[in-house]
């Protein structure tokens, strides 16, 4: 709001400052460069702010930044469940080509720490990278 | 003592043994089978607006509100208020319970008032085993008559459960049990086909899930699995215990 008052404000000096006089093709063409070069350069931070809000991770960052220590993510991937369920069940971690098994289970549950799943369940908040 | 004497002191303990025995079976009776047959129908029967009330009260109001609701009549389940987002609330009673073992205890409870509401694939494929029952229930129909009905229902008419099926029972005035916390928990239900319980961690420590022994094959070929939903449908808190 306050951007846009400053804009009104300038676009209403220059009309001032031409009131009275008949603007001529070259008073016209520098009236509404100033206008548009005005637009311009309050309107992008707006849009910009906009569109961050919308999708704050709009691609896919450096892979290591979604890695993890090994023995961190299988500590993790195992607080999914209860010990009850987690101790038998088989871990996977994620490697650089794909998830990797660490640890075998027994008792057919499979504990991998899915980013995209969580990415998935917060996609509305733009979480999904 | 001659043969009159003892046969006198024989009988008349044997008579104090059964009377003062008596109320000991009586009560054993009692907590073993506190509801061992049906109650008058009156007392399963509610005021209608009180149960449309009850039945919208086991999911949040941004369901049940658009959801069709039922009501017991003398011959079973009818639709008092249609809805339009396929979701079907009701009160059940006791008798949707297991029909026999430890759990049955509250079959005939007159006092049991189950809200549920049911999502719409589980409209579709788990409701009507509540009509059926209900329908052979007020039928006059014995257990095994029922069991037996069932089996055929299942066989010929019982569509194939959807995927996706569940319920919401979160009301907090739902009545489960004649224990201390009538209203149990608040909780959903998820109906898959039979399988282990191990397969959802169902019942291990700390696991939150439960199964529940409401069908489970005795005849109905469906697992009922419980999560605790941690509030009521209003909104208040029903931490997990």
């Amino acid at each position: 709001m306050r951007e846009n008052g400053l804009m009104f404000s300038s676009v209403g000096a220059i009309i001032h400052a031409t009131k009275g006089k008949l603007m001529n093709r070259k008073e016209f063409t520098v009236v509404a460069s100033l206008i548009f070069a005005m637009i311009f350069v309050f309107g992008a931070p707006r849009q910009m702010q906009a569109q961050d809000n919308k999708n704050p991770y709009p691609s896919m960052a450096p892979l290591n930044q979604y890695l993890m220590d090994r023995d961190a993510e299988i500590a993790l991937a195992r607080s999914a469940a209860p010990e009850s369920i987690s101790q038998d069940a088989e871990v996977t971690v994620l490697g650089r080509h794909g998830y990797e098994t660490v640890v075998k289970g027994k008792n057919g549950f499979f504990l991998p720490v899915t980013f995209e799943e969580c990415g998935f369940s917060m996609a509305s908040d733009g979480a999904r990278w | 003592m001659n043969r009159k004497i003892v046969k006198t002191i024989a009988l008349e303990t044997f008579v104090l043994v059964v009377v003062l025995s008596a109320p000991w079976q009586t009560r054993a009776q009692d907590t073993k089978a506190p509801y061992p047959s049906m109650a008058p129908l009156d007392q399963y029967l509610m005021d209608r607006n009180a149960e449309i009330a009850l039945a919208r009260s086991a999911a949040p109001e941004s369901i049940s509100r658009d959801a069709d609701v039922l009501v017991l009549g003398r011959h079973g389940y009818e639709t008092a208020v249609k809805g339009k987002n396929g979701f079907v609330c009701a009160v059940e009673r006791g008798w949707m319970g297991p029909f026999n073992g430890a759990d049955a205890a509250n079959f005939w409870n007159p006092k049991v008032r189950g809200p549920v509401c049911y999502n719409p694939p589980a409209a579709r494929s788990i409701l009507p085993l509540t009509y059926k029952r209900t329908e052979m229930i007020l039928a006059g129909q014995s257990k095994a008559q029922i069991i037996d009905g069932i089996k055929t229902f299942i066989k010929q008419e019982l569509p194939p459960l959807e995927p996706g099926a569940m319920s919401y029972m979160m009301s907090k005035e739902q009545y489960l049990t004649d224990d201390d916390h009538h209203n149990w928990m608040a909780h959903l239900m998820f109906y898959t086909p039979l399988m282990d319980g191990a397969v959802w961690g169902a019942d291990l420590p700390h696991s939150p899930v439960m199964l529940n022994p409401q069908f489970g094959g005795a005849p109905e070929p469906i697992d009922v699995f419980m999560v605790p939903a941690g509030r009521w449908s209003d909104g208040t808190a029903d931490p997990v215990r």
